[in-house]
């Protein structure tokens, strides 16, 4: 259905720039990465495992996230936390965050008046 | 089993690190496989391990989200351009060298002493067309060549002004009837060419072109002198390669740009100063065929004005007009297009 297509691009590009908030938000303690993808899901935040692993490589690179392995159990795992850098990052995302939404509600009304003004 | 699952596991996972850099190849397959490990219990069957695979999605889709930059052969920043010099290069190679086909043909058939039309022509047509064929690809493919070095030489265009644009780069707006079609340019060429090649061998007497004349019984007269023939022939070739300027300059511009406006300009003034030059020649005629004109008593019926022959002042009045004009109206279109 093109129309459902259309309704997930739309959500995909809505979704995309809150997930760094929500990796960065969730890793203020260490986790690795599928534990990871179970808190995010469990928080509703609409997010795949070959999303979330890219993105975690990519935060690491830019020096937002820190990891360490630990080998110490039978399957070795990458444990990732915030960095300082990354929580200055998230602290203005969230300003930025609280803004823009401030802006959507002035715009479009707040949740409960959509749909019956239509 | 827990090998056949490793197997799927390390095929998977060398699937997606060999499309990456290779310094991430092996950081990629750590994380990867140890993320995948976690998301499946121990000793997991087969189908578990598919059905986890499954879900992280095909490894090139999964390659291309761990790639920090998009690979491109051609970027958007010059994917404009690219496809604008396509535009009118890959046309006008394919003519042009088309069109050197057909003079190689016509040349090879002369050369032959097969005088059958239909294998003449079929000879002159599949030498240009394959010769015009290949050289489009060639032209495509250099093309492309030249942008994927521009592209990947690091060199980026510098951006200019403190915007990376300026306001006075913008394009004039076109009226589309201000335009010049693909199709006059290559026309024009294609019949420049044509026009040329067959005049080329008719000159040096390659092509049995001769002028028939009735009287009483058939009788053949070569209209010419060879000694003009033989002075024509530079004089062709420079109208020829002024032609293919004027083509080229339409093709390129499909506009009345001033390139274009020069070419038109200087080739049809060239053209007249020759023509002048040529029809005021004394021995332009066969003697034959000017024997035979005073015998008819043509020659007398013509009056001379000065020594000149009046047809061949009113021919040179034509040239003149006719230049004249061209001039005027091509100027004229050239000033409306950038005015409006």
């Amino acid at each position: 259905m093109p129309e459902n297509d259309t309704m997930q691009n739309f959500l995909t590009e809505l979704h995309r720039g809150s997930l760094t908030l929500a990796v960065l938000g969730s890793l203020r303690e260490p986790r690795y990465g599928y534990a990871l993808l179970q808190t995010l899901q469990e928080q509703n935040i609409d997010i795949e495992a070959n999303t979330l692993y890219p993105l975690l490589r990519r935060l690491e690179s830019q020096e937002l996230l820190t990891s360490d392995w630990d080998t110490s159990e039978s399957r070795p795992r990458k444990y990732y936390t915030v960095s300082v850098k990354g929580k200055v990052v998230l602290a203005q995302l969230l300003i930025e965050w609280g803004n823009m939404q401030r802006s959507i509600e002035d715009i479009c009304g707040k949740g409960e008046d959509n749909g019956k003004d239509q | 089993m827990e090998k056949t699952n490793n197997n799927l596991i390390e095929r998977y996972v060398y699937d997606v690190a060999r499309r990456l850099p290779e310094k991430d190849r092996e950081d990629v397959k750590k994380e990867l496989r140890a993320n995948i490990y976690d998301m499946l219990p121990e000793g997991a069957s087969d189908d578990a391990v598919k059905k986890v695979l499954y879900e992280l999605g095909s490894p090139v889709s999964l390659a291309e989200k761990y790639r920090t930059r998009p690979r491109y052969l051609i970027s958007p920043a010059y994917f404009d351009e690219y496809v604008s010099v396509l535009k009118w290069v890959v046309p006008l190679v394919g003519v042009l060298v088309m069109l050197i086909g057909f003079a190689v043909g016509a040349f090879d058939a002369a050369k032959t002493v097969s005088t059958h039309v239909a294998f003449v022509i079929s000879g002159i047509m599949s030498k240009g067309v394959s010769m015009g064929v290949s050289a489009a690809f060639q032209a495509l493919v250099w093309t492309t060549i030249g942008f994927v070095i521009a592209e990947h030489s690091g060199e980026k265009k510098p951006k200019m002004g403190e915007h990376g644009w300026r306001i006075e780069d913008l394009p004039e707006v076109q009226n589309a009837k201000a335009g010049i079609r693909l199709s006059e340019g290559i026309a024009e060429l294609v019949l420049s060419v044509v026009f040329s090649i067959f005049a080329l061998l008719f000159c040096t007497g390659r092509l049995p072109f001769a002028m028939m004349f009735a009287q009483g019984d058939m009788v053949f007269y070569n209209i010419f002198s060879q000694s003009f023939l033989n002075m024509l022939i530079p004089f062709i070739l420079v109208s020829l390669l002024l032609s293919i300027v004027q083509g080229i300059a339409k093709i390129k511009d499909r506009r009345w740009s001033v390139f274009v406006c020069v070419a038109v300009v200087v080739k049809s003034l060239i053209d007249m100063a020759l023509t002048l030059y040529l029809v005021n020649q004394p021995n332009i005629l066969s003697e034959e065929f000017y024997s035979f004109l005073v015998q008819t008593g043509v020659m007398r019926a013509l009056p001379s004005v000065g020594g000149t022959n009046v047809l061949v002042i009113a021919f040179s009045v034509l040239v003149i007009i006719g230049a004249i004009s061209e001039t005027v109206t091509t100027i004229k279109k050239t000033v409306q297009a950038h005015t409006k």
